[in-house]
């Protein structure tokens, strides 16, 4: 039963480990996304008032 | 032990699976080529834009290379060169690479289309549809010509690179298309002679399986001599200046001559087919300098 915990605690901690990584792969796509959009619509607007 | 594993609940698949579904090694050809075409073009891009219709190409790439592994899974757990691959090993299940390869399509069209322009969203659509139902689902099982026709596929990112930049799709990128179209045979024949075995096993058709060895020599020697005119045609058509014109010859007169010396040898038992395995990592080479070639050769004129 001890054994069984043991092996239970350590998945869940093995599970816990690999959400923080993709979550934290996430968070960083989505900075990089956002920073993207933005610089794409001052290019656009450039363009726009250059155009 | 075993009720143990069943009552556990599976590990989520890591981030570097879902990387590895991308096929990153096939997607840095693909982006090369996307922006060798994009700055073969007359016209000048913002670099941000740029950065994002190249960024497009990737994802596009990406998403239709975890498509046909989440299609593949069967066939990739046959063959050594795959099976290690997320979902033969069974790090990830199946369901996940569908939802991950159809989202990041999404994402890449839909960004296309806002950042970029409809011509080149329009050219990445069907490059990706053309790999998955064309050459994935259609071909790849039924005939030896799979990559023959699904070979279009991988023939797409100098087009749509070069639309990103201009809008519209001239004769110098479909040059560049049909470079890789013709390209592409001789450089999977190449390598299909070497790993014969593993296809055969897996129940791939591909042509040293279905048609024999003598045959398909024959016809990487056949395929280099169009993809070798289609390489030179454009410096003779005005295209392109004499830096890629030169480059171009050389670098087609070496292909003409490995693929001359697989096509009239016949391999012995206990072969190491060095020949063979020559052509591959040199179709490889030629693709990167010719493509190189190209910008250079802007660049200076």
């Amino acid at each position: 039963m001890t054994e069984q915990n043991n092996i239970s605690a350590e998945t869940t901690d093995a599970i816990r480990a690999r959400q923080r990584s993709r979550a934290r792969i996430m968070a960083v796509l989505l900075g990089v996304f956002v920073i993207l959009v933005f610089a794409i619509s001052i290019v656009k607007i450039q363009i726009a008032h250059s155009g | 032990m075993s009720t143990v594993s069943a009552l556990s609940p599976a590990l989520p698949a890591d981030w570097r699976d879902f990387l590895a579904l991308t096929k990153p090694r096939v997607m840095t050809l693909v982006v090369f080529t996307g922006l060798c075409g994009m700055l073969a073009a007359p016209v000048p891009i913002h670099p941000v834009l740029g950065f994002t219709a190249i960024l497009c190409i990737a994802l596009g790439a990406g998403a239709a290379g975890a498509l046909n592994q989440w299609y593949e899974s069967d066939l990739d757990a046959k063959m050594k060169r795959t099976q290690r691959r997320p979902l033969p090993a069974g790090r990830m299940e199946r369901q996940s690479a569908l939802h991950f390869g159809v989202g990041l399509a999404v994402f890449s069209l839909v960004l296309m289309y806002f950042a970029i322009n409809l011509v080149a969203t329009i050219i990445l659509a069907v490059s990706i549809l053309f790999y998955v139902f064309v050459y994935t689902i259609w071909l790849k099982r039924r005939t030896p010509q799979n990559i023959v026709i699904g070979g279009a596929a991988g023939a797409f990112p100098p087009l749509i690179g070069w639309a990103a930049a201009t809008g519209d799709v001239a004769t110098l990128p479909i040059l560049l298309f049909l470079l890789i179209f013709l390209w592409t045979p001789p450089h999977f024949w190449a390598l299909a002679l070497f790993v014969k075995t593993d296809y055969a096993n897996a129940g791939v058709p591909m042509l040293p399986v279905v048609s024999g060895e003598r045959t398909t020599r024959h016809q990487i020697g056949l395929y280099s001599i169009p993809m070798a005119v289609a390489g030179i045609a454009p410096w003779p058509l005005g295209l392109t200046g004499p830096v890629y014109g030169v480059v171009a010859v050389v670098l087609n007169a070496v292909f003409l001559v490995l693929a001359a010396r697989i096509a009239l040898r016949t391999s012995q038992p206990d072969d190491k087919m060095a020949p063979e395995k020559t052509l591959f990592k040199y179709s490889i080479l030629y693709l990167f300098v010719v493509f190189g070639a190209l910008v250079v050769d802007r660049w200076v004129s």
